[in-house]
């Protein structure tokens, strides 16, 4: 190995005070750290430009992932997301709006701007880092965990059944709907691609391991690698699926493209 | 093939170990600036630069050249 390279990537990294924002906060093998690596890749093969875009995170640890993106971003109030997408889409309609917003952001606290920013169709692309839980304050039980999950405060497991984010985004209007796994990366980056081209309110669902609160509580591990592959255990494709009984599909997750439609966009009073 | 691993960013998730088709990755032995132990490439000669690991890698550490 003769001299250093560093991943050309790295252009799109935000420097902060003459230095690189890395390496980022998120824990050893979190999965916002692979969505933050994805969604470069899906910058890069679309050449846009993150500098004449505008991101948007909430709180929690996904909404760090605008923090180290060289772009125009608003670290926004908890669930808040969607109301300041709204806002800024209104104003200025040609800038392209990504959130970035956990599950806990999106599906508890945000539930009703998320349901309501569907129906619209407002032209924003939200991309939501499903961890199952509510990382960032201690690993706590979210709409998305699943039942009978021990958590923190759930020591006996989950009582709740959990949320399903696609078929809520479908129900609600949303045009351009698609789950997957951190372990899937192609995919993640083409859906990344296909949601930013798309004129309309795209959701992608990433499936994401917690090793620190998690993987701890729920599994008893804080191996990134075993979570992931229980996270594969746990999810089949729309193929798989199609030949399976309820029965074994009970408590697992379909992965794929749901949904991808065109409708009149949200413009407040008039339809572009 | 060249790879090359920033050492200050890795964070010794082992998610290059996992996607590497032809495990070309150990760990180094060494402790980087934030005390975690980082990845090495040491079966370098091994690479066929299929990029997995820099696609998956959380921290963009890892920058695969092909020669």
């Amino acid at each position: 190995m003769s001299q250093a390279k560093i991943n050309p990537l790295r252009q799109y990294v935000r420097w902060f005070d003459g230095r690189e924002k890395l390496p980022h906060f998120f824990c050893s093998g979190c999965g916002a750290g692979q969505v933050l690596n994805y969604y470069i890749q899906a910058l890069d093969k679309l050449g846009m430009d993150p500098n004449r875009m505008m991101h948007i995170g909430g709180v929690g640890c996904t909404a760090r992932i605008p923090v180290y993106i060289s772009t125009d971003m608003m670290h926004g109030v908890h669930g808040r997301t969607l109301a300041w997408a709204t806002g800024i889409k209104l104003a200025k309609p040609e800038l392209p709006v990504v959130v970035f917003a956990g599950d806990g952001d999106l599906a508890s606290i945000g539930g009703n701007h998320f349901i309501h920013a569907a129906r619209r169709n407002l032209d924003v692309t939200v991309v939501c880092v499903n961890n199952l839980n509510f990382a960032m304050t201690g690993g706590q039980v979210a709409p998305t965990t699943p039942l009978k999950a021990h958590t923190m405060t759930t020591p006996y497991g989950n009582a709740e059944p959990r949320f399903d984010l696609v078929e809520l985004a479908i129900a609600s209007g949303a045009t351009h709907v698609e789950r997957w796994t951190t372990s899937r990366h192609a995919q993640c980056a083409a859906a990344m691609q296909r949601a930013l081209t798309h004129k309309g309110f795209s959701l992608i669902e990433i499936i994401s391991q917690c090793p620190t609160h998690y993987g701890r509580y729920a599994l008893r591990t804080g191996d990134p690698v075993k979570l992931m592959e229980w996270i594969d255990s746990q999810t089949v494709t729309q193929k798989q699926a199609e030949g399976m009984s309820a029965e074994e599909l009970d408590g697992k997750l379909v992965l794929g493209e749901f949904l991808r439609v065109e409708r009149p966009v949200f413009a407040g009073t008039t339809f572009a | 093939m060249s790879v090359y691993i920033d050492e200050n960013l890795c964070k010794s998730c082992k998610m290059c170990v996992k996607f590497c088709p032809k495990d070309v990755f150990a760990l180094s032995g060494k402790v980087n600036n934030k005390g975690y132990e980082y990845m090495a490439a040491v079966r370098e000669a091994d690479c066929i630069a299929c990029r997995l690991c820099e696609k998956t890698c959380p921290d963009l550490a890892i920058y695969v050249e092909k020669d």
